[in-house]
């Protein structure tokens, strides 16, 4: 039985074709569908505290009256330090924390990126567990200047506020380090990397350390103005790598249901909770986690398997202020505190959609994988294809053929030419298309280097000069092939290509959607046009709308996409990308320059190709 | 009824021995004489078990039933780990604590705690741990006696401590040293599930095994009646299994029921008391301000609300032979007045001592006595070693056979290894060729 | 040996060497990567058992170390540089290439004794196979990696080159040191033996009864040798429970791309001892009937009986699958009679991608379990038994149309 089913499926061969032709389609319709399907409440679920331990907002906090005072008068330190050089606010706060009776650490960094250089200097303090064992941490960490450059007065002083507050408490079971750091991109990343002794040469070593950390909460709030409507939880990590949903849980309900703090999510203010609502805030999400690039200075804990937050404060006509911010902070790290082991019970693969609604991995996932099973399917019924072949029904004749155009000495041989072609039918040629699609791979290294290693001033020029160059290769190519190659291996050859860059292509991204589903979905949509992109030396026409649409999904579209979304230039995004390389680690540009971009060259060409064979008149 | 489960080692369990009576002595002889033929029949390869004393506990044990106890003793149990089960622990020490002020002294209480959750770092009172948020007492006082704490409360030491199958160097307060006439009180609480109790986040105890462990108890004489008490989540399951008589359970929900924690203490931050144990102690509170009071169980058992309670409590007696309202509160969680002196056994053991060599087994005076007085001599660690040692030497690391300053012959060595083979595939080529 | 063998030789070195020194960190990645180095193959248990035995303690004290004594020899009067070491494995994949140059110049692999393939002109030239192995990406992390599976691979190369060109010495004594090394090779013994007595050159071949038995005793002199000589090295018998117990007996539980582990982690230990002899027995009992029915074309069988062990041998790796690839290139006339080549070398790559995909989700992330990984080395192994089936049934459709010529072309349908 087994045998019978490839056997009969092969003599109607037209059949399998339309089947996968249909199935692929049908794949990419559905994962497509899928997605917009989430939001329902059906297939999303109210989030839920999964880790017994943490027992979110069952203490009283008492942060508030005089500590709202001292929260004040840290402000105006901060205020007067607001523009002084890195190292006169690093000793300053150094002077406050050890006045708090803590012991105080600082270090330096920098880091070139994009012909920039970004330095500053991190302090931070560690209050030892007066009953702990000193081998677990949490981290409340400040940037001095928050992710828009905003001074971070309110937060900073309510760290150190908060860092004299909590040295009075003898319940703690885990160290707590009070971090200050530089900036808010840089700093947190050297801070962490240092922490873990995984730092460059421009990072100074740690001269103090705790524990492993379990968890860090990040406060933003910047300003003058002491009151706010609302907290904006930040939760995407480098890479797209996202913090477990129990602390996201504990941070909503201890601020919505024990502070009466609203809670918003990707920037998503007045959420009402609707479906509008919800696709908007994952799609938001979605795109944050594709580009895999710091939101906040959480982002770098996140790869380092710690997972961390940022509660960063909106807008200024609320009448919340420093005591409910105060109070939120102190109910988290009691939670934090109550912790036994790391986190783990709840899911570290989700799609949020509102505070506390969400998706896991099993119910997103299919959408994803089934647009790389689409080209998986794709790539498949290609090969399946007769027109894969080297020469269609006339094969003995023009095997013989060729084998005669060729040197004596295989000349012997044609004889048998003829029994293999009766055989096995006519054989697929592997070698040229092989080489194309490992060929157009490598060269994906190319612009990868190119533009992490160019200036930030000429990076716009070289990103054009880039475009050019990758809208003329692949027609270059095609012409090259075309006038090289015998006709009536060209078709297959072209054919072939597109069937092994296809099956990399579907391959790589149901990898990649296990560790990062967005930038996968993300790349799969604009690569699907790849999938319709044909060889068609008898319609140009055909051809040329074909090309036109793959260069409206090539991946600078896509660029020019991003950069429109934020309203920023090309190169601010390049910069941003080679900033992640050098600095986060971020492996967003490989992505698309060693997968993605080759991809769409190797469509180009099998589109290109037609152009030129009907041009050249070699139709195979 | 074959349900002990003894290694079959030694014939002399002295438990055995310990609870025979004179009434029982027909059967004992004819147990021995049984022996002694079936150890003749196997050429004494193989010894008799407990197994076959089956016969024993066929022994009307209706004659053995005593109205009347002479000792009360309590076993109190948390099962559970970590800083968010303060709950359980704090049930357990109030239970202790009323046991206590009802009269049954230290040395006959057991008290299991699983976790210290007094010391624990998260405390914001340390070295206290109290039972309601008025924070009116404190269980954790000057004046408590942990019997087994932390790791040590695991299944094994539990179903130890029930059968006194303990090792020899146990302490007494680490022992249930109970007998025909004493009214047991176990208190359990903990995460359970339906038939089964968990312990310490790592193993549980199920239904069964408490069932078996009581049977054995009743087999082996060490207890009058039973109350078994458990605050779990599907509790009445854990006693649904019990067959052995005189035992009294009850228990805080039924199957697919939940226990309740019953409040939360805002600066602890975790839920201080469940909801069964809370009703229970506010009842034994109020109704039973000392031990003469006269409030039955039945009076007890009709307190219980499930409104209040959020679950439904169960109540198992027919294992029990008493009227639930002829038993008072106080036979299980006060202490007793009655007093029976205990009589010379000595004769008897002598004339036992005569029947057992009769019967072909050869035993030292002082074998029998340590059998009599319960010291029975289990192999310890370093005896159990020492007879391994004498099957297997102990070689120690190996060492590598070398010369002193052998470096350089073991590289000669090394290089002459390899060259054999290069010189033997040489050879063997040759071979090939000739 | 032509100029285009010398070139890839030559290509496959440079590629090597430039990995080695051009990315300094890569062979320390490589090696704790547990798809390439086992228990019983890894670099850095051998260096911490140089170091035991350098310093005059037993090399299998600790448990760490489970590989053959005269490794030990060998590696302890090479230099202690990472060159010379980096060489040494080069070395060894340049004479395993060299190896399979020989195999396929002699052209058992299309003509035996008992069959002729039809297919013989569309065999691959020897500096194909040669390139087919030297770049097959599993044997270039191999190499890197320097597990000592690849000295057992050359070895067993070495042997087989020997036995096609009907030299029985060096075959078996090259045999009996692969089996020596890591004990599964001793599987491939009976199809060798069919093998070197096929390819005897001599005019009067003695009788496969007397063959066989001669040859036996020879196997048994040389392995006694290399046995004595393990115990002089070590100065006990202690290695023979420590290399072969473990191969045996499984007690190190690391995960790799077989499937006993995540089974035996699994297992409760009272069936242990059962599923053991099961799972050894299940690798032994393939031997007859593989030797049996490929009677006529036994480098195949012994090709065969290569890919079954490195899927189900206790400690696998995907050295041992680069090796089976590369030999199967041998085949490569019959690849067109092959039904799912296509699927099959799509679902190894895609295993190939998420096998250290969910590793990583399982290990570093936190965020997948052992399942994960699990999952693909089923979806690995499973695609390596149907290339197995696959290549049998392609080289049984050959043997069949050399008998029946009338069937070419035609299907085949199973009833």
């Amino acid at each position: 039985m087994a045998l019978r089913v490839p056997v009969n499926l092969r003599k109607n061969l037209s059949v399998v074709l339309y089947a996968f032709q249909g199935l692929s389609i049908l794949a990419v319709i559905v994962g497509l569908a899928s997605l917009f399907l989430l939001p329902l409440d059906e297939y999303s679920r109210r989030t839920y505290i999964s880790e017994n331990a943490l027992l979110p907002g069952q203490v009283h906090a008492y942060f508030g009256g005089s500590e709202q005072n001292i929260v004040r008068a840290f402000r105006r330190e901060v205020d007067l330090l607001g523009n002084s050089t890195s190292d006169v606010v690093a000793e300053r706060m150094a002077e406050i924390f050890r006045s708090a009776g803590l012991k105080v650490g600082k270090q330096r960094y920098s880091y070139k990126a994009a012909g920039g250089e970004y330095t500053g200097e991190n302090v931070y303090a560690v209050l030892h567990a007066p009953r702990g064992d000193a081998t677990e941490a949490i981290v409340l960490c400040a940037p001095w200047r928050n992710i828009d450059h905003l001074l971070n007065e309110g937060g900073v002083a309510l760290t150190l506020a908060l860092s004299r507050y909590f040295k009075r408490w003898s319940l703690w079971s885990k160290d707590i380090i009070f971090l200050i750091s530089s900036d808010a991109r840089a700093g947190p990343q050297a801070w962490v990397d240092a922490y873990h002794d995984l730092h460059g040469e421009n990072i100074q070593s740690l001269s103090v350390k705790s524990g492993a950390i379990q968890g860090v909460v990040v406060v933003d709030y910047p300003g003058a103005y002491h009151r706010f409507e609302s907290l904006h939880i930040l939760y995407d990590g480098i890479n797209g790598q996202l913090p477990n949903l129990d602390l996201i849980n504990t941070a909503v309900q201890i601020s919505r249901d024990q502070m009466g703090l609203r809670t918003d999510l990707q920037e998503m203010w007045n959420h009402d909770d609707g479906y509008r609502h919800r696709l908007k805030t994952m799609l938001r999400g979605m795109v944050n986690q594709a580009l895999g690039h710091s939101t906040g200075p959480h982002s770098s804990f996140i790869p380092y398997h710690i997972d961390a937050i940022t509660l960063a404060t909106h807008g200024d006509g609320g009448w919340h202020d420093e005591g409910s911010l105060g109070r939120t902070v102190e109910s988290v790290f009691r939670s934090l505190n109550n912790l036994l082991e790391h986190f783990h019970q709840s899911f570290f693969f989700y799609l949020l959609m509102a505070p506390k609604r969400f998706v896991s991995i099993g119910t997103y996932l299919p959408a994803a994988m089934l647009l790389a099973v689409g080209l998986t399917l794709t790539a498949i019924r290609l090969w399946v294809d007769p027109r894969s072949r080297s020469g269609e029904a006339g094969v003995k004749v023009e095997e013989k053929e060729e084998k005669k155009g060729e040197k004596g000495e295989k000349g012997e041989k044609v004889k048998e030419g003829e029994v293999i072609a009766v055989n096995g039918g006519p054989k697929r040629e592997l070698f040229l298309p092989m080489s194309i699609v490992i060929g157009v791979h490598f060269c994906g290294v190319i612009p990868f280097a190119v533009f992490n290693s160019v200036d930030y001033k000429s990076m716009s020029s070289v990103f054009y000069i880039f475009i050019a160059a990758s809208v003329i290769l692949p027609t270059l190519i095609s012409i090259l092939i075309t006038l090289t190659a015998s006709p009536h291996r060209l078709l297959p050859a072209f054919h072939l290509s597109r069937c092994f860059s296809l099956l990399f292509l579907g391959m790589f991204l149901s990898t990649l959607a296990t560790l990062n589903f967005s930038l996968s979905f993300l790349i799969g949509l604009f690569s699907l046009p790849l999938m319709f992109a044909r060889t068609t030396p008898d319609s140009v026409p055909l051809a040329l709308v074909n090309s036109v649409l793959l260069q409206l999904t090539s991946p600078f579209a896509a660029l020019f996409v991003v950069a429109g979304y934020w309203g920023l230039g090309v190169e601010d995004i390049l910069k941003e990308a080679s900033f992640g390389w050098w600095v986060w680690g971020m492996w967003t540009p490989i992505v698309v320059w060693c997968v993605w971009w080759p991809a769409w060259v190797v469509g180009r060409i099998s589109v290109d190709s037609s152009i030129v064979m009907a041009v050249t008149g070699k139709r195979g | 009824m074959l349900l002990i489960k003894q290694t079959p080692d030694s014939p002399w369990t002295p438990i055995l021995l310990n609870c025979l009576r004179p009434s029982q002595v027909p059967i004992y002889i004819s147990y021995l004489y049984i022996n002694y033929l079936y150890i003749n029949e196997t050429n004494k390869m193989k010894l008799p078990t407990l197994g076959s004393l089956a016969l024993l506990s066929l022994l009307p044990s209706a004659c053995l039933a005593q109205s009347q106890h002479t000792s009360n003793w309590a076993v109190l149990v948390s099962t559970s780990r970590f800083w968010f089960n303060y709950r359980h622990l704090a049930n357990v020490l109030s239970m202790y604590r009323t046991v206590k002020r009802l009269g049954i002294p230290d040395s006959q209480i057991i008290l299991m705690l699983s976790d210290d959750v007094a010391c624990n770092p998260r405390n914001t009172f340390p070295g206290t741990v109290y039972n309601n948020a008025d924070r009116a007492i404190d269980l954790y006082g000057d004046n408590i006696e942990v019997d087994y704490r932390g790791y040590e409360v695991t299944v094994e030491n539990f179903i130890r401590l029930l059968t006194d199958r303990v090792p020899p160097d146990t302490p007494r307060s680490k022992r249930l040293l109970t007998d025909d006439r004493s009214n047991i009180f176990i208190y359990m609480t903990g995460h359970g599930g339906n038939e089964f109790l968990k312990f310490q986040d790592a193993e549980e105890i199920s239904a069964f095994d408490i069932a078996d462990a009581f049977q054995q108890m009743f087999e082996k004489k060490r207890y009058n009646e039973m109350l078994f008490m458990i605050d779990t989540c599907q509790a009445n399951t854990m006693y649904s299994k019990f067959y052995s008589p005189n035992i009294l359970a009850t228990g805080s929900s039924e199957l697919d029921q939940s226990s309740y924690s019953h409040h939360a203490d805002n600066d602890v931050g975790v839920a201080v008391i469940d909801r069964y144990t809370y009703f229970n102690l506010e009842y034994l509170e109020t109704h039973v301000k000392n031990a003469s009071s006269k409030h039955t169980l039945a009076d007890l058992f009709s307190s219980y609300d499930p409104v209040k309670i959020a679950s439904t409590p169960g109540i198992r007696t027919d294992l029990f032979r008493r009227n639930l309202s002829e038993v008072l509160i106080t036979d299980f969680l006060g202490n007793v007045q009655n007093v029976e002196v205990d009589g010379d056994g000595m004769i008897l053991d002598e004339d036992l001592l005569a029947l057992a060599r009769s019967a072909g087994y050869n035993i030292t005076e002082q074998e029998w006595k340590d059998a009599m007085t319960g010291g029975y001599h289990e192999k310890t660690q370093e005896e159990r070693d020492n007879v391994v040692g004498e099957q297997r030497t102990w070689e120690g690391p190996a060492r590598v056979h070398r010369d002193s300053e052998s470096d350089f012959w073991r590289n000669v060595m090394s290089a002459g290894a390899v060259g054999v083979c290069f010189v033997g595939y040489w050879v063997f080529s040759m071979i090939d060729k000739v | 040996m032509d100029r285009k063998c010398l070139l890839a030789i030559g290509a496959g070195a440079l590629i090597r060497l430039v990995l080695f020194t051009a990315f300094p960190s890569l062979p320390t990645i490589l090696a704790q990567r547990v798809e390439i180095s086992t228990p019983v193959t890894s670099y850095k248990r051998l260096q911490e058992g140089i170091y035991l035995y350098t310093h005059g303690v037993s090399p299998y004290d600790g448990g760490v170390f489970h590989q053959a004594p005269l490794l030990l020899s060998l590696f302890s009067i090479l230099p202690p540089s990472t060159i010379v070491t980096n060489l040494l494995y080069i070395l060894a994949d340049i004479f395993s290439a060299i190896s399979l140059i020989r195999i396929a110049s002699s052209g058992v692999p299309t003509v035996t004794p008992h069959h002729v393939s039809p297919r013989k002109a569309n065999s691959w030239p020897p500096w194909a196979i040669a390139a087919a192995f030297l770049f097959n990406p599993f044997t270039i992390a191999t190499c890197i990696a320097r597990p000592t599976i690849v000295f057992t691979n050359t070895i067993i190369l070495h042997s087989i080159a020997a036995a096609v060109n009907g030299r029985r010495g060096p075959a078996f004594v090259s045999m009996a040191m692969a089996s020596y090394l890591s004990l599964y090779p001793a599987l491939l013994l009976p199809p060798l033996l069919f093998l070197t007595y096929d390819s005897l050159k001599t005019t009067s071949k003695p009788s496969i009864q007397a063959f066989s038995a001669i040859t036996t005793i020879m196997l048994s002199i040389v392995l006694m040798i290399y046995f004595k000589l393990s115990h002089m090295i070590t100065g006990s018998w202690e290695f023979v429970a420590s290399t072969y117990g473990v191969h045996l007996l499984l007690p190190d539980l690391t995960p790799n791309v077989g499937l006993w582990w995540y089974f035996f982690i699994e297992m409760f230990d009272s069936f242990r001892a059962f599923f053991l002899c099961l799972f050894q027995l299940h690798l032994l009992i393939y031997v007859p009937p593989v030797c049996l029915r490929l009677r006529k074309q036994p480098l195949f069988a012994l090709i065969t009986l290569i890919g079954i062990s490195s899927i189900f041998k206790s400690y696998p790796a995907i050295g041992d699958t680069g090796l089976y690839l590369s030999l199967l290139m041998l085949y490569n006339h019959t690849f067109s009679l092959m039904r799912y080549t296509f699927f099959l070398a799509a679902a190894i790559l895609y295993a190939t991608f998420l096998g250290p995909a969910f590793y990583y989700l399982w290990v570093y992330a936190g965020s997948g379990n052992a399942n994960f990984f699990y999952a693909i080395t089923l979806v690995w192994s499973i695609s390596n038994a149907l290339i197995v089936a696959d290549a049998i049934y392609a080289a049984l459709r050959d043997e069949h149309e050399t008998e029946r010529p009338e069937l070419i072309g035609k299907d085949v349908v199973q009833i």
